[in-house]
């Protein structure tokens, strides 16, 4: 499943066919897919929970794609967007009761460790467990800046928060990873 | 002090682009198997109601011609009886025939007609 040789504005008009919709809908993961997976992935760590949240996104993409509203432009950022819920929805679950989901990265510190035996002192590892220690809404708004790249308006499309708001908390984000990275090497 | 540019951007898992690919199909085939779209539901509702009517105008049908069925048969029946009942009734002769003993009908058979005098 290679990129897509479709633009956003082709797979935007397959979708609202319903003789294209179901085509739409694959060349859109195609385009998105792996980048989408790696987003899930990072924000639950584990593998399992990873798969778990990719199918529940699927489902999620197709069964609301009658529902979008936006235009081609604001295709990527509206998947992004239920990715990231899914993948809370999932942490919310792994949470106990008593405990919120800011405080569920040391066991997702420890996941990470477990999938990671061998190269658990890499730089890598390194970075992960930092981001972690961070609260899970600025952990993601982190990834999709630092890993995915994205623009802060994409980043305030997919997470719901103001642009200003977003760069203050990548930067506090950026000064805690490196402190700890500091602390730690 | 430690830049984050010197930890690069790899992640520490191993998964390969295939095996994202391969889970992203599966999830794909999944989601449209367990949800069909809005417009397959519609056909389906559709669907569903042209074999219902279907199904509601046989049975109407059938329950039509079952009782035009009977009411007909049953006119014919009643028909049919009333002129085997018209048949079979006897007439006033067979009537008397049938009442006369042995002797009288031979007194009867006997009887030879004769010429009526007056009447010549």
């Amino acid at each position: 499943m290679a990129t897509s040789r479709y633009s956003d504005e082709d797979i935007f008009k397959m979708l609202k066919d319903p003789l294209t919709k179901e085509a739409g809908f694959r060349a859109l993961i195609k385009q998105y897919g792996r980048g989408l997976y790696w987003h899930i992935r990072r924000t639950v760590v584990g593998h399992d929970d990873a798969e778990d949240a990719v199918q529940e996104t699927s489902v999620k993409i197709w069964t609301n794609l009658d529902n979008f509203q936006g235009n081609a432009s604001q295709l990527k950022a509206w998947i992004y967007r239920i990715a990231t819920n899914e993948a809370l929805q999932l942490l919310r679950k792994r949470a106990n009761f008593m405990q919120s989901m800011d405080s569920i990265g040391e066991e997702l510190t420890q996941t990470l460790l477990a999938e990671n035996p061998v190269d658990g002192s890499k730089a890598e590892v390194l970075l992960q467990e930092a981001l972690l220690k961070l609260p899970t809404q600025q952990r993601i708004a982190f990834n999709l800046r630092y890993y995915d790249e994205l623009a802060y308006e994409e980043i305030a499309d997919i997470t719901g928060k103001n642009v200003g708001s977003l760069k203050t908390s990548y930067h506090i984000a950026v000064e805690k990873i490196k402190t700890y990275l500091n602390e730690n090497v | 002090m430690k830049e984050l540019t010197e930890f690069g951007k790899k992640l520490p898992y191993q998964e390969s682009e295939e095996y994202i690919d391969d889970l992203w199909t599966k999830s794909i085939d999944m989601a449209l198997k367990q949800t069909a779209s809005p417009a397959q539901k519609a056909r389906v509702i559709s669907l569903r109601r042209h074999i219902f009517t279907a199904i509601a105008t046989a049975a109407v049908l059938i329950l039509i011609t079952t009782v035009s069925w009977k009411f007909i048969g049953k006119q014919f029946s009643d028909n049919a009886n009333q002129q085997v009942a018209v048949m079979s009734e006897s007439s006033p002769l067979d009537s008397f025939l049938g009442s006369i003993s042995d002797e009288e009908a031979e007194q009867i058979h006997c009887y030879q007609a004769g010429v009526v005098e007056e009447y010549h």
